[in-house]
């Protein structure tokens, strides 16, 4: 004689060890493996913040270097200001020509175009360019007429600073743009 | 056994993974949180020093006086930087006994209260440098050349109640149409030291032609 249902309320001895012997080194290894690559993904997005921070500090001081160009540019004659147009910091030759030089202190002629661009380009590496990574900082200056009098004469100047630099391979850039007037 | 032993050894790996992730993540937070704090005074400060370092000689009418102390680590000018009239601001890192801190100080001269032109407020902590470099007009650098140390005609920074001599016409002072500052603030925890150094410039908008 049989029951219907033996083969349900006791199970064979074999089904029984399959079931009590639990996962095997292999399954667990491939469980800690994913694990371990879930936790790498994690690590990896950690140094981000610490990277935005730095990128923050950076943009900072390209402003700053930035707005320091354009108060030197205000503080300069309205009419030495084309002398500035196609500056850029990485040739020397761009650089506008101090005149007199050296200046006359107290004397109000004086233009000292080369030395300002000169002390803005050494101020970029001293305060943008620390850290590893980050190289090319630059400064360009670009100078356009926007206005003129009736009898053709510049009365209003556009002043576009820009300052630029590469941090991770990133390119990054920071421009300002003031007008200057005759009046 | 050898299972449990190499479950465990499995185990404690993920474990150690697990701690140098929060380790990192902590010394991350905490150098992030230094950075955050020394950026974020360091560009405060500017910002409020070269805005109203900016308006010197602002009033009506007109100051004759708007810089009233000019040294490579003080600086004091007058003007009417709110609207409430014409006050003399000092910035430096000298108290007033004349010593050199870490703390830069903002002092607001009212005529209702003591004259003073040192110490005030503690505006920002943990400066290690504070520099004012001056220029006249077309940014000619005062004295020319520049010198290590300077005191426009010779006026100190003042301790107590000390005051100055008043800038003469055509004077060192009564000529500073620019002028650069150049601030560091770092913060040091565990060893490791975080600094933040800005520079600007600053033409004095109320002086130029």
């Amino acid at each position: 004689m049989s029951t219907p249902h033996a083969g349900r309320r006791f199970p064979d001895r074999a089904a029984l060890c399959r079931r009590a012997r639990g996962f095997t080194i292999l399954e667990t290894l491939i469980a800690s493996s994913i694990m371990v690559v879930a936790l790498l993904g994690i690590a990896a997005v950690l140094p981000t913040a610490d990277m935005s921070l730095h990128q923050s500090g950076q943009i900072s001081k390209a402003v700053s270097l930035a707005q320091e160009m354009i108060e030197m540019i205000k503080n300069d004659p309205f009419t030495e200001l084309p002398g500035y147009s196609g500056v850029d910091t990485r040739t020397t030759g761009t650089y506008p020509v101090d005149d007199p030089n050296p200046p006359i202190p107290g004397n109000p002629g004086n233009f000292m175009g080369g030395s300002n661009v000169t002390k803005w380009a050494n101020d970029i590496t001293l305060y943008l360019i620390t850290g590893t990574g980050i190289t090319g900082g630059y400064g360009t200056i670009g100078v356009t007429t926007v206005a003129s009098d009736t009898g053709g004469n510049p009365v209003l100047r556009k002043v576009t600073v820009t300052v630029n630099w590469t941090d991770s391979g990133r390119p990054y850039l920071v421009r300002l743009a003031t007008l200057a007037s005759a009046i | 056994m050898l299972e449990s032993v190499v479950a465990t050894s499995i185990f404690m790996v993920v474990m150690y993974g697990v701690y140098i992730i929060y380790d990192v993540g902590e010394r991350n937070y905490i150098s992030g949180s230094r950075k955050w704090d020394v950026q974020s005074q360091a560009r405060v400060a500017i910002a409020r020093m070269a805005l109203e370092i900016r308006m010197a000689g602002y009033a009506s009418p007109k100051l004759t006086d708007p810089i009233v102390i000019a040294t490579k680590d003080t600086l004091a000018f007058h003007a009417d930087v709110d609207g409430s009239g014409a006050k003399f601001i000092t910035y430096s890192r000298r108290d007033c006994t004349g010593t050199m801190g870490t703390t830069l100080y903002r002092n607001v001269y009212d005529a209702a209260t003591n004259a003073r032109y040192c110490g005030g407020d503690a505006f920002v902590d943990n400066v290690n440098n504070l520099a004012f470099v001056y220029y006249e007009l077309a940014n000619v650098s005062i004295p020319y050349p520049l010198t290590s140390t300077y005191q426009l005609d010779s006026q100190a920074h003042t301790t107590g109640t000390g005051t100055f001599t008043a800038p003469a016409a055509g004077g060192l002072r009564d000529r500073v149409r620019q002028v650069t500052i150049s601030l560091t603030v770092s913060e040091t925890t565990g060893g490791k030291t975080f600094p933040f150094t800005i520079s600007t410039d600053v033409a004095l908008r109320n002086l130029l032609p």
